[in-house]
Parts: C-alpha cells; sequence; structure tokens
C-alpha cells in the first residue's frame, strides 16, 4: 500500500461521515417542505353529515354544491384561527366565494360565543366535534382551507392561516377560473 | 356440541383492542398491526399505537372504521397515504424518490465487501521494499 492509498483510507470514514451528512441535511430539508403535501387535491371533497353549529340540522356536502365553496377548518381553541378571522370577513362582506366553517373538535358553546365575539363570516359552520370529516381531509390542525368547485372537487388546499398574500396570488386567480 | 356453543359464545362477545371491539381475532390483529405501521402525522417519530396526541387518536378511530367497513390492508394503506402523504407510512414505499433509502445500505454493504477483500488481497501478497529487504538481513544475521 503506498502512502497515497493509505491517506485515502484514513481519510474514508471522515468522508463517509461528511457524504452521509450531506445526504441527511438535504433529506431533512426535502422532509419538511414534504410535510404537508397537497393531498386530495383535483379529488371530490369525502361526503358528510353532520349537524350545522347554530340550527343543529344536518346538513350534506350535496346541499352545498353549485357554486364554489371556501371550507375553512378552524375552532375556538386555535390561536391561529384568530389571525385569519379578518380577512375572512372581508371576503365575506366583498362576496367574493362562500365560505362554510368546519368547526373541528371544539365544544359548541365555546364555537357560538367565539363567534358572537369576533363576527361571523361563514354562511354556516358544521360541527366536526370529534374530528372525524377533519380525518377524511387528511387535517393535520386548525386552520386549514379547502377551496372546491360547483361540482365539489378540491381545487386548493392551504395548511395554516389565510392571508392577504395567499388570497391574491393563489385562491383569487382560481377564484376567477371558477366563475 | 360444547365447542361449537364455546366458539359462538366467543363470536358474540367479540375481541376488545383500545377502546374498540372487533368482530374477530383477526381483525383486532389487523387493526394492532396497521396503527404500529402509520405514523402520527404531527409527531416527529412514533406511530400511531404509541402516541396520545389528539390526531392519533382520531385516526386510530379512522382505522378502526375502515376495518369495520371491510377495506383491506391496502386500502387502508391507500386511504391513509392519499390523506396525510408518504410521511404516515413507515415503511415507505419504493418510487424514484426513495430509490436512495432502499439501496444505499446495500451498496454500503457491497463497498465495504470489496474493501475487506481489497486489503486482503494485499496483506497476503507483502512486497517488501529493498530497504526493507536490507533492515531484515541486517536482524537475522
Amino acid at each position: 500500500m503506498t502512502r497515497r492509498q493509505r491517506k485515502i483510507l484514513l481519510a474514508s470514514p471522515l468522508l463517509g461521515f461528511l457524504a452521509l451528512a450531506f445526504v441527511l441535511t438535504i433529506g431533512f430539508d426535502v422532509g419538511r417542505h414534504d410535510i404537508h403535501p397537497s393531498s386530495l387535491l383535483n379529488k371530490p371533497f369525502p361526503e358528510f353529515e353532520l349537524p350545522s353549529l347554530h340550527s343543529q340540522e344536518s346538513v350534506q356536502l350535496s346541499d352545498l354544491l353549485g357554486e364554489p365553496r371556501l371550507f375553512n377548518v378552524w375552532a375556538s381553541w386555535c390561536i391561529a384561527c384568530r389571525t385569519e378571522h379578518n380577512l375572512l370577513r372581508q371576503v365575506a362582506e366583498r362576496g367574493d366565494v362562500s365560505v362554510i366553517g368546519i368547526n373541528y373538535k371544539d365544544r359548541r358553546s365555546d364555537a357560538l360565543s367565539w363567534l358572537f365575539e369576533l363576527g361571523d363570516p361563514y354562511t354556516l359552520s358544521i360541527l366536526d366535534s370529534n374530528g372525524d370529516l377533519g380525518v377524511d381531509l387528511g387535517v393535520y390542525g386548525a386552520p386549514e382551507s379547502f377551496l372546491i368547485d360547483a361540482k365539489g372537487v378540491i381545487r386548493y388546499k392551504h395548511v395554516g392561516p389565510l392571508t392577504e398574500e395567499v388570497w391574491a396570488n393563489q385562491i383569487a386567480p382560481i377564484l376567477k377560473t371558477l366563475d | 356440541m360444547f365447542a361449537a356453543a364455546f366458539f359462538v359464545f366467543a363470536l358474540s362477545v367479540g375481541v376488545g383492542v383500545d377502546d374498540f371491539q372487533f368482530d374477530s381475532q383477526l381483525d383486532a390483529n389487523r387493526y394492532s398491526k396497521l396503527i404500529e405501521e402509520f405514523r402520527c402525522p404531527k409527531c416527529l417519530n412514533t406511530n400511531l399505537a404509541g402516541s396520545d396526541a389528539p390526531i392519533a387518536q382520531d385516526l386510530r378511530r379512522a382505522v378502526y372504521r375502515l376495518i369495520g367497513e371491510g377495506k383491506t390492508d391496502k386500502e387502508i394503506r391507500t386511504y391513509m397515504r392519499d390523506r396525510y402523504g408518504d410521511f404516515i407510512l413507515y415503511n415507505p414505499r419504493l418510487t424514484p424518490k426513495t430509490l436512495m433509502l432502499w439501496f444505499t445500505p446495500i451498496l454500503l454493504v457491497l463497498a465495504g465487501l470489496w474493501l475487506i477483500l481489497r486489503l486482503k488481497d494485499r496483506r497476503s501478497s507483502v512486497a517488501l521494499t529493498p530497504e526493507e529487504i536490507e533492515r531484515l538481513r541486517d536482524l537475522t544475521s
């Protein structure tokens, strides 16, 4: 074995470690972006039959089809939901799209007083008290939003609070194509 | 007769796992195996079986419901993957993105074997340098 070969051999554990560190760094970064995959995009919104928050009458998906809707997963315990609430109220006032609330794993009384306090931008809210519709939608937590077309196909999904930027750059352009 | 009666009794009682009642031991086993297999989406490294997170409880309930609806294991895996992505599978599929994950260990073992064989080869045929031959002669004379 020449000196040169011995040097390479001695350096190989270090080189191996650096290579592994490099791969893992990239891997973790890829994983982070992939953590909320655009699952269910361009697939039909799952069927449901749940009570409405106010009247407690049963609501089905078929009752809501025929026009685009923005489903918004929210809860009174959800801090981030407060930050997007103003935007949702503006959307409702402008009449951009009908917003349907999915009250996620919440107590009905808490949900009602939350809306009373902050204003109610929702055409109606449905009660997903045990989170079953949430699982069917692949929800990680509140808030999340799903834009569906008149036929009930999911055209856009957003995880986390909606912002002016997301609205202007992502949702508004899709809404235009749905009219 | 007794055996038949016992069998009917066993069937009617069902099998309980967590808070759920299953129609058969087979379904109960499938449930236990599936919740071991899925990763809790909100916990970075815990499976559904080992997590108390509310979402893990919801997903366990979903697995139970899907088994009750007569879905196969494969259909349940697809259901979860469609909603929560590859992240939820502890046993990743073989796709172009996961090629490295599956084959790097094999490549490393092969590289190691190659290295061992090469070193062994060298060791069995040690050639002395002229200086070493000189030194050996000094030492043995």
